[in-house]
C-alpha cells in the first residue's frame, strides 16, 4: 500500500513536471499574462528571493543563461545544490550531500536575506541583482 | 561521540522543499521552513533528538504550506485568467 502510494506520488510529480517544463518552455513569463505575479511585489514592491525565477527558467529552457541569471542570480547555485544532492542520494555521485551539512540550513538562510537586501538596492552593481 | 551505538537516525530536514520554496516561491513560509531545518540539525548535534524529530515536522509543515499556497495561486490563476489566455492564443494564429 505504502510503496504504491509512493509510486502514485511520483508518478503525479513526473507528470507535473513535465507539464510545467512544457508551460515555462512555450510561453515567457514576460508577457505575464498567465503567469502569477509574485505577490510580495505586487502589494509591498520589494523583491524577494524568488522574483525572477518564472522569467528565469524560461530562459534556461532556452538555453540563455546569461538571461536567467540576470534575472535570478541564485537560480544556477541552487540547480547545483539540488543535482549535487540527488545524485549523492541515488548513488551516482560519491561524497556527502551538501545539503546534509550541519551549517547547511543557516549557510542558506544567510545567502538568501543577503540577495533578498542586496537586490532591492537601487545603487551601482546592486541594480543587476534585481530581477 | 560517546553514545554512537544508540544514535537515531537524523530526521528529515526537509533542505530540498526549503530551497525549492525560497528561491522558486514563498519567501516566508520558506524562511520558516529554513529555520526549522537548522533546528533540526543543531538539537540532533546535541543529542536532544525528540526536539530534532519535532523541528523536523515543523520544517515539512511550513514547506507544504508554502507548496501548498502556490499551487493554490496557480489554480485560482489559471481558473481567472486561462480561458481568456486560451482565447488570446487561438486568435493569435489568425493575424
Amino acid at each position: 500500500m505504502r510503496v504504491a502510494t509512493k509510486k502514485t506520488v511520483f508518478v503525479g510529480l513526473g507528470v507535473l513536471s513535465i507539464g510545467a517544463i512544457l508551460l515555462y518552455f512555450s510561453f515567457n513569463p514576460e508577457n505575464g499574462l498567465l503567469f502569477p505575479k509574485c505577490p510580495i511585489h505586487e502589494y509591498l514592491g520589494i523583491y524577494c528571493s524568488g522574483c525572477g525565477s518564472q522569467r528565469a527558467i524560461h530562459d534556461l529552457l532556452h538555453l540563455r543563461i546569461g538571461d536567467a541569471v540576470s534575472h535570478n542570480i541564485l537560480i544556477l547555485p541552487a540547480l547545483f545544490v539540488l543535482a549535487q544532492h540527488f545524485l549523492v542520494k541515488f548513488g551516482i555521485l560519491n561524497g556527502k550531500s551538501l545539503l546534509n551539512y550541519r551549517y547547511a540550513p543557516l549557510v542558506l538562510l544567510a545567502v538568501v536575506l543577503l540577495f533578498m537586501a542586496l537586490r532591492n538596492l537601487k545603487i551601482g552593481p546592486f541594480e543587476y541583482l534585481a530581477p | 561521540m560517546e553514545n554512537n551505538q544508540n544514535m537515531p537516525a537524523k530526521p528529515n530536514n526537509y533542505m530540498v522543499l526549503a530551497i525549492l520554496s525560497t528561491i522558486f516561491c514563498c519567501i516566508a513560509t520558506g524562511i520558516a521552513s529554513i529555520i526549522y531545518a537548522s533546528k533540526v540539525n543543531e538539537c540532533y548535534a546535541r543529542g536532544e533528538y525528540a526536539e530534532a524529530e519535532k523541528a523536523s515536522k515543523n520544517a515539512k509543515m511550513w514547506a507544504f504550506i508554502g507548496i501548498g499556497i502556490s499551487a493554490l495561486v496557480w489554480i485560482i490563476y489559471i481558473a481567472f485568467f486561462g480561458f481568456a489566455f486560451l482565447g488570446a492564443m487561438s486568435n493569435a494564429g489568425s493575424y
